[in-house]
């Protein structure tokens, strides 16, 4: 595998795409028109995060929206997040990429808060 | 009753890295920096009369750190502080901060801090005080160069009790409003001395969440030029150039290098307020059309997305 190119893996789709070499989780999956959450795409609101098995570089995150005691745990901010191997990746509740996600949802997924609106 | 707020004064931002912040604040956004003192850049417009009105602040997160609301007058300060203590609300006296006299600092509901002050230094804009030009000759060129910081839109998990505080104690008065099903705001945009559409908006959300800070655009034609200078420097647009219904507002919804929103905002169609008019409202059903005229729909990060 050329250097950086690595495989992606979108579970529970179970749909593979590679990123570029330095190239982040987000813009990766965007370039291959898979649209996971984002954002601000600077690592500062958090709705991107996702479950990540494998090695990445977190990149330049807000702590208080990835946790050193997160990115143990398997969470990345796929905006900032590359790969350093071949990775896994789910939604934080391990549901389906579809049609139906939802921001307000995921965003009370994360925030364990709901928006009144 | 008098306005006792000018404006808003300034807002603490925090950033993850400073030179990466001050690249993008000054030559992107175009504010002037005023000074580098340790962990911290103070910025201002080249058309504000007072010292400064950004602060950088490097952290290891995004997010407010304090905005700032001067008084119209000196003794507005007191005012606000006897109104404080009225209120029972917990307030520190800062005596002096960067060319800053006395502030107070408090805490509103929704955990945002907040200071009044009047003292501060005021060097002028970048025109001479004599037979000015009405604008300088020396801003660059290739940077958005909003003239003033114009607002600030904040989250606050229970918003009508933080509309509330800052109607009462602190006597904002609303230019909108969205009302729940019960007539009760769960959003508003609060103004003062300027008469503008706002300093300060409310919507629903986290503790301490800033949505977004406002320079303002006066033109249609500005507008689109902030836009290409932000494509020009693969800036990440959110939103816009657009409307809002709510202000009548032409904006543009941009994100910093470390996910703090930005948007600019005015346009041709911003508004002055009459005291004593009645607030405009809009409902959950038509808030969509409110927040983004042309969508007719929020977008899916206007709710989730802020630091
Ligand atoms: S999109 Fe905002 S943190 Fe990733
Ligand atoms: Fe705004």
């Amino acid at each position: 595998m050329q250097n950086g190119v690595f495989k992606i893996r979108l579970m529970p789709n179970d749909i593979i795409f590679t990123c570029k070499p330095g190239e982040t989780i987000l813009d990766a999956a965007l370039r291959n028109k898979i649209s996971l959450p984002h954002g601000c795409t600077k690592g500062g609101c958090g709705i991107c995060k996702i479950k990540v098995v494998g090695k990445v570089d977190f990149g330049r995150v807000s702590k208080n929206r990835l946790t050193d005691e997160e990115k143990e745990k398997g969470f990345c901010l796929s905006c900032r997040a590359v790969p350093l191997e071949d990775v896994e990746i789910s939604l934080i509740d391990g549901s389906k990429l579809d049609e139906s996600f939802d921001y307000k949802r995921y965003f009370s997924l994360i925030f364990g808060s709901k928006t009144v609106l | 009753m008098p306005f006792r707020i000018s404006r808003l004064g300034y807002v603490e931002v925090k950033v993850l890295d400073l030179d990466d912040a001050l690249d993008f604040y000054t030559n992107v956004l175009g504010l002037h920096l005023v000074e580098r003192v340790g962990n911290k850049a103070y910025l201002k417009t080249w058309d504000e009369q007072l010292a400064y009105s950004v602060i950088l602040t490097e952290s290891d997160s995004a997010g407010l750190v304090r905005a700032g609301f001067r008084t119209v007058d000196p003794e507005d300060v007191d005012y606000f502080e006897k109104k404080l203590k009225q209120y029972e609300v917990p307030y520190e006296v800062i005596p002096e901060d960067y060319k800053r006299g006395k502030a107070i600092r408090f805490t509103i509901p929704s955990g945002h801090t907040f200071e009044i002050y009047y003292d501060i230094e005021i060097p002028g804009n970048f025109l001479p005080k004599e037979s000015p030009d009405p604008w300088p000759r020396n801003l660059k060129y290739d940077a958005i160069n909003p003239p003033k910081i114009d607002h600030m839109l904040i989250t606050a998990p229970d918003p009508t009790k933080t509309i509330k505080f800052c109607e009462e104690v602190l006597e904002f008065r609303a230019t909108e409003y969205i009302v729940n099903g019960e007539g009760q705001p769960v959003a508003a945009w609060l103004y003062q001395a300027r008469q503008q559409p706002h300093d300060l908006a409310i919507i629903p959300g986290r503790e301490k969440g800033l949505h977004h800070f406002a320079f303002h655009i006066s033109s249609a034609q500005d507008i689109y030029h902030a836009a290409d200078i932000m494509v020009m420097n693969d800036v990440k647009i959110d939103w816009g150039p657009g409307r809002h219904g709510i202000t009548r507002g032409a904006g543009i919804y941009f994100f910093d290098p470390f996910g703090n929103r930005i948007e600019t905002f005015g346009g041709y169609t911003a508004y002055l307020f009459d005291p004593g008019a009645k607030p405009i409202i809009w409902t959950e059903e038509t808030m969509g059309r409110g927040v983004f005229y042309y969508e007719r729909k929020l977008v899916e990060t206007f709710l989730t997305v802020y630091t």
